[in-house]
């Protein structure tokens, strides 16, 4: 069901036109002329440096959820909370929506994406192709969608603002490290999956 | 400029890695080869599902903005039910402006625009206009990049209930007015996803 | 017109290209790098402030939460609850806490936890604070060595923290007063301390109290100071009268001990070891009395009845109090028939004071209580019980000079020492106005007012006698001697003359005086002159002209 051309085009997602695939230098993206959709960026990093950025990740994954993110202080009384600690809060309380809403955006999807991102890159940058490969990419597509901890920080800002009158608030570690996490996750969203594809392609035969 | 289609060319990428195959047309269903996705020319059930998707949005928008999201406890204030509309004004009272335009517009502009939006883009499909074929691309665009956005007031209830969590001096607890805010985001999300860019070049294609 | 059909992907149309901006991707490790490094400083900061976990045992959990509730020392947080559960016998409640690590001085031995709320105790309203943060756990550190994870929480917190400056002694007293465990302890009116502990005796009789005194008050308190407790309102109605005294409003409530240094022979102002033990005294007077010395027991015997003498009276010896009775026994004697009634008192002989010195003991020493009392009873000396007060008809037991005292055997080695009594105070006064009366009922008025009556008529016609005959002669009488004074008066007049030969008499004398006293001084300068003679007046020195 293909040819040896085909592999040379490629497809806007958003408006079927077709192209020639280009050489691209790095650092290079490429636009749909026709609805202006970006066809391809070409990353400015490789394989190796993609794994670095997922292994950062992880790392700072596993800090921003094992340190509380705010302490707040009212009137002597103490309390600090994790990732967590805040979801368990949130489903005792009765907001179940909230509670799993904020599970899976904050933390099964973010998580997933980047455990996605490591097995797949892994044996990439060693020169192989993973078998699950194809799994692990339609992971990451899913996943890269579904998480948001940008709009987190911003809802902790919005938060630390209206306790602001009431309690005296502070950030704990985790709130620094998530911060991290959403600047790495935005990078690690920003691989491109045809270029990966393509390397996988390039290592399986 | 014409673009050659892919659907003309009997080409089928695959939207999961991007592989070009050409489209048998034997009504069987089809995996791509390279990733195992399922292959579609188009989303399946696409306008259909926005629909349904946003019709249901639609719905929930209602109790979201009526119910309380939240009630708040304080020491010798009893409890006070708080909606979406109503924390924005008193983030505005209270002086944080800058935030309470933010709050607005993601918990009360996006929802609006993004229905509104797939609202237009389906519409335009169905109707087979083809006008601003490109601006209708780029604005779908916008609904997927902004879409998620709308999360804020979801987080910012489950940060508040779980923080303020002492009990006699100070509580918030949520109120139903959050779960159906949750709700409507998601299926919004779910609708654009749905959403098949593609079908609104595929009218303008065929009448051009 | 058609065309031959091209190669379609020929005429494919390249994407427009636009350029971004490029960075060294080598240096992209650094990012992993740093987050593993800043995982690393946490979890090894995490690791080292880790401390000891143990488990405190109370008796509810009240305020107690896992992941919440505080541990605190000084208001300083040193660890957190990290779990909440039932003992294995569902008795107690098991709390898990993980302690900071600096806080390795609160898994010792000695270290002891408990609740902090609100609380109502004599010290005040303590702990609202937690009202609004919650409870937390209170700790006190130990200095043991011996390292402990396993406590059992107190109920109430501890009266002394380790660390707070000051000493602890140990009183004993009779019984409790009023006081109890957080009951001030003043010197000088000033709030120094408090009672931190109580515990009856063993052998059930007294009390023994444990106090705590802050520093630096703590060096007041030396081997020669003297407790008193000072609760309440102290009402004595005593042979002495009523006397009214109270330490402080607190004490009133709350009970309360004060001591002062007291000042005698065998005063010291080394201050008092750690857990010294002292006597806690009734009142401020038993307390600040000069020491008593050793005592004795004194037992005496009474014929009359002792109402109005209590348990306590005084015994007193010529006004001093040298002990108080102890106990009052009826008797019964056969051969009498009478029951007369046994005193036991105890008597200090110190405060005899000196009259101790004069009567050594019959082995020589001075202290022997019992060569005191021979001496007293071969002089005379008798117990008597004597009224003390009309207003309270109290008695009190006096040791007092019995004139005419009949002699009586005295040991003055048995013990207890017997005392001989003589009947005295009431009695004596009854008797004495009975002898009086007696006296008076002899007295044989009749005769008296009939030779009265015939006295008074002689008198009369004696007054009658002499007014009839006596007075005349008597005006002569008087007459004559006025006569007489007239004559001497003008025999002493100034120009009488008597007087005038009693002037010239008088004139003569001193002329010859002087002349006698120029004699004298004429021999003094020329002493010669008695044997020569005075010579003829030589003529005057030439010259003179």
């Amino acid at each position: 069901m293909e040819s040896a051309k085909h592999h040379s085009l490629m497809v806007c997602d958003h408006c079927d036109a077709v192209y020639r695939k280009p050489r691209f230098r790095r650092g290079r993206l490429a636009r749909c002329t026709r609805c202006g959709a970006v066809l391809e960026r070409m990353q400015r990093l490789d394989v190796g440096g993609m794994l670095a950025l997922t292994f950062a990740g992880l790392i700072v994954f596993a800090i921003a959820n094992a340190y509380p993110l705010v302490r707040i202080d009212v009137r002597g009384a103490e309390d600090a909370n994790t990732l967590w600690g805040t979801i368990v809060t949130s489903w005792h309380a009765g907001a179940f929506g909230v509670a799993v809403l904020t599970l899976f955006t904050l933390f099964v999807f973010p998580l997933a994406e980047l455990l996605a991102a490591l097995y797949v890159l892994w044996p990439l940058a060693l020169g192989r192709r993973t078998p699950g490969f194809g799994t692990g990419m339609r992971v990451l597509r899913l996943a890269r969608e579904w998480s948001m901890p940008e709009v987190f920080m911003l809802g902790v800002i919005v938060a630390v603002v209206k306790l602001g009158s009431l309690a005296k608030i502070a950030p704990g570690a985790g709130l620094w490290a998530f911060a991290a996490l959403t600047v790495l996750l935005t990078l690690v969203t920003s691989f491109d999956h045809g270029c990966l594809w393509d390397l996988a392609t390039e290592r399986r035969s | 400029m014409i673009a050659v289609r892919a659907h003309e060319l009997d080409l089928v990428a695959c939207t999961a890695c991007g592989l070009l195959c050409r489209d048998v047309h034997d009504g069987a269903r089809h995996v791509c080869p390279r990733c195992g996705a399922a292959l579609h020319v188009r989303k399946p059930d696409s306008l259909r599902r926005t629909w349904a998707f946003l019709l249901a949005s639609l719905i929930l928008y209602v109790p979201a903005n009526v119910l309380p999201v939240m009630h708040t406890g304080a020491l010798f204030a009893g409890t006070e039910a708080h909606t979406i509309l109503g924390g924005i004004i008193e983030l505005w009272h209270d002086g944080s402006w800058d935030l309470a335009v933010i709050v607005f517009v993601a918990s009360v502009v996006v929802p609006i625009l993004k229905m509104l939006a797939l609202a237009v883009l389906a519409l335009g499909v169905h109707r087979g206009w083809t006008t601003r074929l490109r601006e209708r691309a780029k604005l779908y665009r916008m609904v997927e990049t902004v879409g998620h956005w709308s999360m804020l007031d979801v987080y910012v209830i489950a940060l508040l209930v779980a923080l303020v969590h002492f009990r006699g001096i100070a509580e918030v607890t949520p109120g139903p007015g959050i779960a159906a805010f949750g709700a409507v985001v998601v299926l919004t999300m779910f609708a654009s996803a749905s959403f098949d860019p593609r079908l609104l070049f595929d009218a303008g294609s065929r009448h051009g | 017109m058609d065309e031959t059909p091209r190669d379609p992907l020929a005429d494919l149309p390249a994407p427009a290209e636009r350029r971004v901006p490029r960075f060294a991707p080598s240096l992209i490790w650094l990012v992993p790098l740093v987050a593993a490094i800043t995982g690393a400083v946490l979890l090894i900061g995490n690791w080292r402030a880790a401390g000891p976990r143990i488990t405190i045992s109370f008796q509810s959990a009240e305020g107690v939460e896992a992941g919440k509730t505080q541990v605190r020392y000084k208001e300083v947080v040193i660890g957190r609850v990290t779990a909440v559960a039932l003992s294995a016998d569902n008795s107690r409640v098991e709390v898990q806490v993980d302690l900071d690590a600096r806080a390795h001085g609160f898994a010792v031995a000695d270290a002891r936890y408990w609740v902090v709320r609100p609380r109502i105790g004599l010290g005040g309203v303590s702990g609202l604070g937690t009202l609004f943060s919650g409870a937390y756990i209170g700790a006190d550190a130990g200095t043991s060595g011996v390292q402990r994870k396993e406590f059992s929480g107190l109920e109430t917190p501890p009266a002394v923290l380790h660390g707070n400056q000051g000493r602890s002694f140990a009183l004993h007293s009779e019984d409790l007063g009023s006081l109890d465990i957080g009951s001030p302890v003043y010197f000088r009116r000033v709030r120094v301390g408090r009672i931190t502990g109580y515990k009856l005796d063993e052998d059930g009789r007294g009390v023994g109290l444990q106090l705590f005194v802050d520093a630096p008050y703590d060096r007041y308190v030396t081997a020669s100071t003297h407790f008193w407790n000072a609760s309440g309102i102290d009402l004595a109605l005593t042979a002495g009268g009523m006397k009214l005294n109270t330490e402080s409003l607190a004490t009133v409530i709350a009970g309360g001990v004060a001591f002062q240094q007291v000042d005698g022979e065998d005063a010291s102002a080394s201050e008092a070891p750690e857990n010294a033990s002292f006597q806690l005294f009734r009142d401020r007077g038993d307390a600040l009395k000069p020491a008593d010395g050793p005592s004795i027991v004194v037992r005496m015997h009474f014929n009359e009845t002792l109402r109005g003498l209590t348990v306590g009276s005084p015994v007193d010896f010529r006004g001093i109090v040298i002990g108080n009775v102890t106990g009052i026994d009826l008797d019964y004697e056969p051969k009498t028939q009478t029951f007369p009634a046994n005193v036991t008192a105890t008597v200090y002989p110190k405060r005899l004071g000196g009259i101790n010195l004069h009567f050594p003991g019959a082995e020589g020493s001075r202290d022997d209580p019992g060569a005191v009392f021979q001496a007293l009873v071969e002089h005379g000396f008798r117990a008597q019980a004597r009224l003390g007060s009309l207003l309270t008809q109290q008695l009190y037991i006096s040791l007092a000079l019995v004139p005419n005292a009949r002699p009586v055997r005295f040991d003055a080695t048995a013990r207890p020492l017997e005392l001989p009594t003589a009947t005295g105070g009431l009695e004596e006064i009854q008797q004495q106005v009975s002898d009086i009366l007696a006296k008076l009922d002899k007295v044989p008025f009749d005769e008296i007012g009939v030779n009265l009556r015939d006295t008074l008529h002689t008198t009369n016609a004696l007054m009658r006698r002499l007014d009839d005959e006596l007075a005349p002669e008597a005006k002569q009488m008087l007459a004559a001697a006025q006569r007489a004074l007239e004559a001497a008066n003008r025999t002493l007049a100034s120009d009488s003359p008597v007087e005038q030969g009693v002037a010239g008499t008088l004139d003569e004398l001193r002329r010859a005086a002087q002349s006698l006293r120029g004699l004298a001084d004429y021999l003094q300068r020329h002493p010669e002159a008695l044997l020569r003679g005075k010579p003829r007046e030589a003529p005057p020195p030439a010259g003179e002209r």
